[in-house]
């Protein structure tokens, strides 16, 4: 244990004020109901555009309503986008890229085929697409930035399996008899997911990122969910005399991305430090 | 050359898929595409009307053959809910240029800042420029557009960055390109000139926030690796300057991965500058884009899609293309899956 984890002495500040961050914004979203903050949705009407106080630590909007418990809710939506975005991402890239990658031939030309076709279209203008189509909603921005994000899982995927299947081991439990399903999930599947968890670390920070600007055109649906990207959108013209309103909310996307990104840096040059 | 049109042939079909996908996709939405342009409560006899009028009570495979017939003749339908029902195609080769002209520029504020930032790192590891193009690259790809460029436009109040319609209306007289900056070079109005180039800073340093990340970051690693090369260490043994080694020995071997991310990164500007754009109210594409799919103008928005798609493709093709040409240890075929 004491090899596998590096020393706390040697990690790097920004390492540690990172994991501080995302600790801070994940605890903070989880028991943001228990916190005793007002409600995110309530309506002041002699509370409107306050400066920042200790009544309104973030000051208040046009509506009355309390920046800093609109951040600190906004947090749940923007960190369950992610996470549902990347485990949509993940549970299709990685079976796709690891088929992908193992079975090579035929197979892995139609399934590149169809990695490639995902990638000619960013995400935005997916979800755009998708929009016009289904409307806009949260549950959309989540499906969109998912399928956008399949190309990167399966691509690491596929590449990693294609150095594991050339190992011993899988050789002899091919010999032994083992079933292709079996070598898969046994075998090849547990020596793929390390780089994969850099590619979902980093991936959290991106999907974050894109759902947010995909709220900020007003794609995730009711403008008046407590929602970073939204909040900017709907405080954009007051940025000049009540600049909290774009700050906030601003610096929480901006500081949560930062920290996802860094952990995922650090992630990748602990388990493979020949790419430091 | 075999090989070349192989490639092509490829990126061809990519978007191809892709653009049937949205095509049929588009006419499968639930209700149909006229019941969701007219809105719930449309009459039958509109949603008929608009059906006859697009052709979409036609089969969907003799709809696509017809697109595609149109595509040919550069028909790309009308925008149905502009005003004054324009043709698509006019709309987007009206717009086009000012997508170009934003990303160029963006393109060179990123080449320039990461290129300097990314050679001062390599060449003064661990020390302060190198720790400055490590936050620059961290923060610039996490910081989202939008913030940056709202905060941009804070700092900056004073500046008339937010719209270039003004320009937009006295450069009617002299409208040759579209391309604010060629067309007042070729016209010789000084004047409008800075005035455009005033109007596409902030909206370029806003766009060039991401490409500047990644080009230092890339910069700064191809170049401490050939730096810590034998050949290098050769030529310091032989008493050959730094600045010498840096521009005559290190760059040129260092160039390939950062000429193929300039080209990766143009081909993501063209295509993913809808944030910016609605941002600063920009005239281009991606604010197209937006207006289409939020007021379901599918004609509009299926056009854009192909031309963004296209276009992405196509730039990335250039890129492998010329990146071979660069460096003839390329193998075309081994780079396209990867």
């Amino acid at each position: 244990m004491k090899r596998l984890l590096p020393r706390l002495g040697a990690i790097a500040w920004t390492l540690r004020l990172a994991v501080a961050f995302l600790l801070l914004v994940s605890v903070s979203a989880l028991f943001a109901p228990l916190l005793g903050l007002d409600d995110p949705y309530a309506q002041e009407s002699d509370q409107r555009l306050q400066a920042p106080s200790w009544r309104h630590p973030f000051g208040t909007d046009d509506l009355g309503r309390d920046i800093f418990s609109r951040v600190v809710f906004g947090g749940r939506v923007s960190l369950s986008v992610g996470l549902v975005a990347v485990g949509l991402a993940f549970g299709v890239g990685v079976p796709l890229g690891v088929t992908s990658g193992y079975l090579g031939g035929g197979v892995d030309r139609c399934l590149s085929v169809v990695i490639e076709v995902l990638m000619t279209l960013p995400a935005i203008l997916l979800a755009l697409v998708m929009v016009a189509i289904l409307g806009p909603s949260l549950g959309n921005v989540m499906l969109a930035v998912g399928i956008s994000q399949i190309p990167h899982f399966a691509r690491q995927a596929r590449a990693s399996t294609l150095s594991v299947r050339e190992h011993d081991y899988v050789l002899a439990a091919s010999a032994l008899g083992a079933t292709t399903f079996r070598l898969l999930r046994r075998h090849v599947l547990p020596n793929v997911l390390a780089p994969v968890v850099v590619v979902a670390t980093m991936g959290l920070g991106g999907a974050i990122l894109e759902s947010a600007g995909l709220s900020f055109l007003g794609l995730a649906g009711d403008p008046s969910r407590p929602e970073w990207g939204s909040m900017l959108t709907a405080n954009r013209e007051r940025f000049l005399q009540q600049p909290w309103l774009v700050i906030a909310p601003g610096i929480a996307i901006t500081g949560t991305v930062l920290s996802f990104n860094i952990v995922g840096d650090a992630l990748r040059d602990w388990l493979d430090p020949r790419a430091m | 050359m075999s090989r070349l049109l192989g490639r092509s042939l490829r990126a061809l079909l990519t978007v191809a898929i892709a653009f049937v996908i949205v095509f049929v996709a588009i006419r499968l939405t639930p209700g149909g595409p006229a019941q969701a342009m007219l809105g719930q409560k449309a009459n039958a006899k509109a949603v008929q009307r608009i059906n006859e009028q697009f052709g979409w009570n036609l089969p969907i495979p003799l709809q696509l053959v017809s697109y595609l017939w149109g595509l040919c003749r550069g028909d790309l339908g009308v925008a149905y809910l502009s005003p004054g029902q324009p043709a698509v195609s006019t709309e987007l080769a009206r717009r086009f240029p000012a997508t170009v002209e934003l990303a160029c520029a963006a393109l060179v504020l990123a080449g320039i800042v990461g290129l300097s930032l990314g050679v001062l790192a390599a060449e003064y590891p661990n020390r302060w420029p190198d720790r400055l193009a490590i936050a620059v690259s961290s923060v610039g790809v996490s910081i989202p557009v939008f913030f940056l460029g709202i905060l941009l436009l804070m700092l900056f109040s004073g500046m008339p960055g937010s719209n270039r319609m003004d320009v937009r209306v006295s450069m009617r007289e002299i409208n040759l390109t579209g391309f604010h900056v060629v067309d007042t070079i070729v016209a010789g109005r000084w004047d409008l000139l800075r005035l455009s180039l005033l109007h596409l800073t902030l909206p370029a340093l806003t766009l060039a926030s991401i490409p500047t990340a990644i080009i230092a970051r890339v910069t700064r690693s191809s170049l401490r690796e050939v730096l810590g090369s034998n050949y290098i260490r050769t030529a310091l043994s032989k008493g050959v300057g730094r600045g010498r080694i840096l521009w005559r020995h290190a760059l040129p071997a260092a160039a390939v991965p950062i000429v193929s991310l300039l080209g990766m990164q143009m081909a993501t500007l063209l295509s993913g500058a809808v944030l910016t754009e609605t941002v600063f109210s920009w005239p281009g594409i991606g604010r197209y884009v937006v207006l289409a799919a939020t007021h379901k103008d599918y004609n509009a928005l299926q056009g854009a899609i192909l031309l963004l798609g296209g276009v992405f493709i196509g730039v990335n093709l250039a890129t492998d293309l010329l990146c071979a040409w660069f460096d003839p240890r390329i193998r075309l075929e081994g780079r396209v899956g990867s």
